[in-house]
């Protein structure tokens, strides 16, 4: 009763302030609530697809706060929920993902170390769930005054899982989550280690690269070593193939399209004196666009088709498409810089270039414009500047209240702009 | 010397064609033995305890066994003074798997073939001590016989098959004056012999060679250095040493039969490790390879300051030679058993074999012995599933084998006698 009270009073203060400044405020008073929840989900990491805890306690949290629609389970542990403003306007969607990485922080400092052996929270999305929650929680109590719906994407399996034709972001999309009601718009955050907090970055365009697996295999044909003319040497044509492979980066890509093509595994023969009848290879094709795998996928089959015929033997080629590049909206960008500006001040936002990881957000943006922005968690001065993806990886903790108020601000900006 | 030879021949020859037609049963019974329980290079125990068996049955002088693993020799003494002359034998298996063969003999060790004839070469041998204990009162000086074991290799010892046979005094008490030895030929016909004057076999060396590289993520190569890729390089250049550095009229093959490495297809792999054989008919050349091999891979891993190793390993055997003088002083025996028509010249063949370092210490030769049938369908390869002999050619083995022994004992004694 005496908090319903409080509540009520602190309601009717905030009302008198304006809407940017209540947010700035509910967002800061919840900094240590957000450090306690980003810990707890910290020191209870859940592999891709095994995020049961933690979609239960998004759950929880998200039907405590009143948010509607909060649907369970989606994808597997994923889970939706809506804030339907007290003015008309448009459907935006935040995105935050769940799953932690198979990296052991047994030897980690920290008092919220993981408390699962082997398993950890090294890609920040214990931060990106934190703070989805802490933006669902601010809006929430403004709720009155948005022109508009924020549809929440709490998202499991971004990093992946194999042997599993569907999962995280895709699956989420077929499972109706940018539908009924569809957004017009999705933002995400993703923690940035090179970036120091209280800072943004953001990149136009093509932000992460597309993976694909490359399996090749070499056919020869099998003869007595001592007589290597009576059979097709897969050895030699192999390495022929490898080299003839690199060219394809050097000789017919635009120079100004960034791409790798790398053979990491090789494996064929049977004895030393014996001419190989088959070579596996296996390799990722990294680029940043469509066109350029299509193009890669092609070149690759040819050059192949040329080095094999060649000498005499065939191949097997399988090319096959696994992240998608982000592709982040510029008209999104720029509406939202002076957003973040206006909260953190002047040049805190940094433009930046691509980046050869893979982030399956960009699934989301194939369906609507969408941007991710790049939070800054590193603190030199605190020694935070560990990579994601590393056993040493953390954040600095002030991110979370800085990204619960430009991420609210960031939406509440895009419902406005879009509400006539 | 013409005159000893044909005064062997006419005391002998038809006795010991009849001698050997009374055989001929038991060897196809003994080669069966053999080829149903094939045993792999260094495990030939049972094979090993048969022979000894048998030799100790013929009552030969001396029977020394585990010779090198599993080897055995055998002495058997001539009635008349003589020289010492030496008869060479393999007795290993290969790990190829006959289990889908149809014949009624097949390999009843799953995965072991004698698929190299070692069990027709084991068999013509003791053919060939039974009919001297037949003879032995004839026999004009003494004959060796000469089990080996692990002809084909193993590459967990240093010394093995003949390298060790000779270690451990095979060739000593008594000192043989020369070596001969078969091998079946299946590209020549039963009933015939093949000689080849000079080269028979080719040299065989094994090499190792590890490109190595530095790890770094796939997405990333420039922070790395790919070992794959240099590998790939160095496959290639490894390859224009025939083509350009050694002498077009110098037979020779560099095969790299093995390439593995990397961890995972987005992880630019650190080494990459190459296993290859080695094939010359001369010793240069032999040489020569070794230092373009090492020379090229200096060259190709400097190119992006990769680093590699080439070890050259076990096992590595010299080019079988003939001499041919040896060779000609056997073609009038090989002639009188075979008769003129069946004895043929041969091209030196690329395969390799351990015979060669007996033929390092006391000159040898090594002959054909055809096992080819193509009207019974017996054509398949050396080292192949098919791999199958006419057994016709055991007795053939026999007698041809018997007439150059004796006639070599008779040649070469000493003339004071």
């Amino acid at each position: 009763m005496r908090a319903a009270l409080c509540l009520a009073i602190l309601t009717s203060v905030l009302r008198s302030q304006s809407l940017e400044d209540q947010i700035s405020k509910i967002a800061k008073d919840l900094q240590s609530r957000l450090v306690e929840c980003r810990r707890d989900i910290h020191m209870h990491p859940e592999l891709s697809n095994n995020e049961v805890r933690t979609g239960k306690l998004v759950t929880e949290k998200l039907r405590a706060l009143g948010l509607e629609e909060v649907k369970p389970n989606i994808a597997g542990n994923g889970v939706t929920a809506l804030i339907k403003g007290g003015k008309p306007g448009p459907v935006v969607a935040w995105r935050a993902d769940m799953d932690a990485l198979p990296i052991d922080e047994s030897n980690f400092p920290a008092p919220y170390k993981s408390t699962v052996k082997g398993v950890k929270h090294a890609c920040g999305h214990d931060a990106h769930t934190t703070i989805a929650l802490g933006i669902a929680e601010t809006l929430n109590q403004v709720k009155d005054q948005l022109p508009g719906t924020v549809k929440f994407v709490f998202q499991p399996a971004e990093e992946g899982v194999p042997n599993v034709p569907e999962y995280g972001a895709r699956l989420m999309i077929k499972e109706g989550v940018l539908e009924n009601p569809k957004p017009q718009a999705i933002f995400a955050f993703h923690v940035a280690s090179s970036v120091p907090v209280g800072k943004i970055a953001y990149t136009d365009n093509a932000a992460s690269s597309a993976s694909s697996t490359v399996n090749i295999t070499i056919k020869g044909k099998r003869a007595h070593g001592a007589y290597p003319y009576q059979g097709i040497d897969a050895v030699a044509i192999a390495s022929q193939c490898v080299l003839a492979l690199q060219t394809i980066h050097s000789r017919r890509i635009d120079t100004k399209e960034p791409s790798v093509l790398t053979l990491g595994t090789i494996h064929g023969g049977d004895r030393r004196n014996v001419i190989a009848e088959s070579i596996q290879i296996t390799g990722t094709l990294r680029t940043f666009s469509e066109t350029i795998t299509d193009q890669y996928e092609k070149q690759i089959r040819q050059t192949l088709k040329g080095c094999t015929s060649g000498m005499g033997g065939s191949f097997d080629f399988n090319l096959k498409r696994g992240n998608i590049p982000m592709l982040n909206s510029p008209e999104l960008n720029k509406a939202a810089i002076p957003v973040i500006e206006k909260v953190l001040g002047p040049n805190t936002t940094l433009a930046q270039g691509p980046g050869l990881f893979g982030e399956d957000f960009s699934a989301y943006q194939r369906v609507v414009p969408g941007s991710m922005f790049f939070l800054g968690t590193a603190n030199v001065a605190k020694g935070i500047t560990a990579s994601v993806h590393t056993a040493e990886f953390d954040i600095d903790e002030d991110a979370l209240s800085i990204g619960v108020n430009t991420g609210s601000k960031i939406l509440l900006d895009y419902l406005i702009r879009n509400s006539k | 010397m013409k005159t000893l030879i044909l005064f062997a021949a006419a005391l002998q020859a038809q006795d010991i064609n009849q001698l050997v037609d009374a055989l001929t049963p038991k060897l196809v019974e003994t080669r069966r033995d053999f080829h149903i329980h094939p045993e792999l290079s260094n495990k030939e125990a049972r094979t090993g305890q048969v022979i000894a068996a048998r030799l100790k049955e013929l009552g030969f002088d001396e029977v020394r066994t585990g010779v090198a693993g599993h080897g055995v020799i055998g002495v058997i003494k001539g009635g008349k003074p003589g020289p010492v002359v030496a008869w060479r034998t393999d007795m290993d298996a290969l790990p190829i798997d006959e289990s889908e063969s149809k014949l009624p003999y097949k390999s009843v060790n799953k995965g072991v073939k004698h698929a190299c004839g070692h069990d027709a070469h084991m068999t013509v041998a003791l053919g060939v001590a039974e009919l001297f204990s037949k003879i032995r009162k004839d026999l004009p000086g003494t004959v060796k016989f000469i089990f080996q074991p692990a002809e084909e290799g193993v590459s967990d010892a240093e010394y093995f098959g003949a390298a060790l046979m000779i270690r451990e005094g095979a060739l000593q008490n008594p000192k043989p004056q020369a070596i001969f030895a078969f091998h079946v030929s299946p590209m020549v016909d039963a009933g015939k012999i093949g000689f080849a004057r000079g080269p028979l076999l080719a040299s065989a060396d094994s090499v190792d060679i590890t490109i190595k590289g530095k790890k770094a993520h796939g997405a990333m190569p420039h922070e790395g250095t790919d070992a794959l890729v240099t590998a790939a390089q160095c496959v290639n250049m490894l390859q224009t040493i025939h083509s350009r550095r050694i002498s077009t009229m110098e037979p020779s093959v560099l095969t790299l039969g093995t390439v593995h490495g990397g961890d995972r297809s987005n992880v630019i792999p650190d080494s990459i490790k190459l296993e290859g054989t080695l094939r010359t008919f001369n010793e240069q050349t032999r040489e020569a390879y070794r230092t373009y091999v090492k020379q090229t891979l200096a060259g190709c891993t400097a190119i992006n300051a990769s680093d590699f190793k080439v070890e050259w390993i076990q096992p590595s055997y010299p080019v079988t030679v003939n001499p041919a003088e040896m060779v000609n002083a056997a073609l009038p025996s090989i002639e009188r058993a075979v008769g003129k028509a069946n004895v043929i010249e041969t091209a030196p063949q690329m395969g390799g074999e351990d015979f060669s370092l007996y033929q390092k210490e006391i000159p040898g030769a090594m002959f054909w012995l055809g096992v080819r049938n193509e009207s019974k369908g017996i054509t398949g390869g050396l080292h192949t599933t098919d791999f199958d002999i006419d057994e016709a050619a055991l007795p053939v083995g026999v007698k041809t084998a018997a007439a150059i022994l004796m006639d070599y004992l008779t040649s070469s004694r000493p003339a004071s006698r």
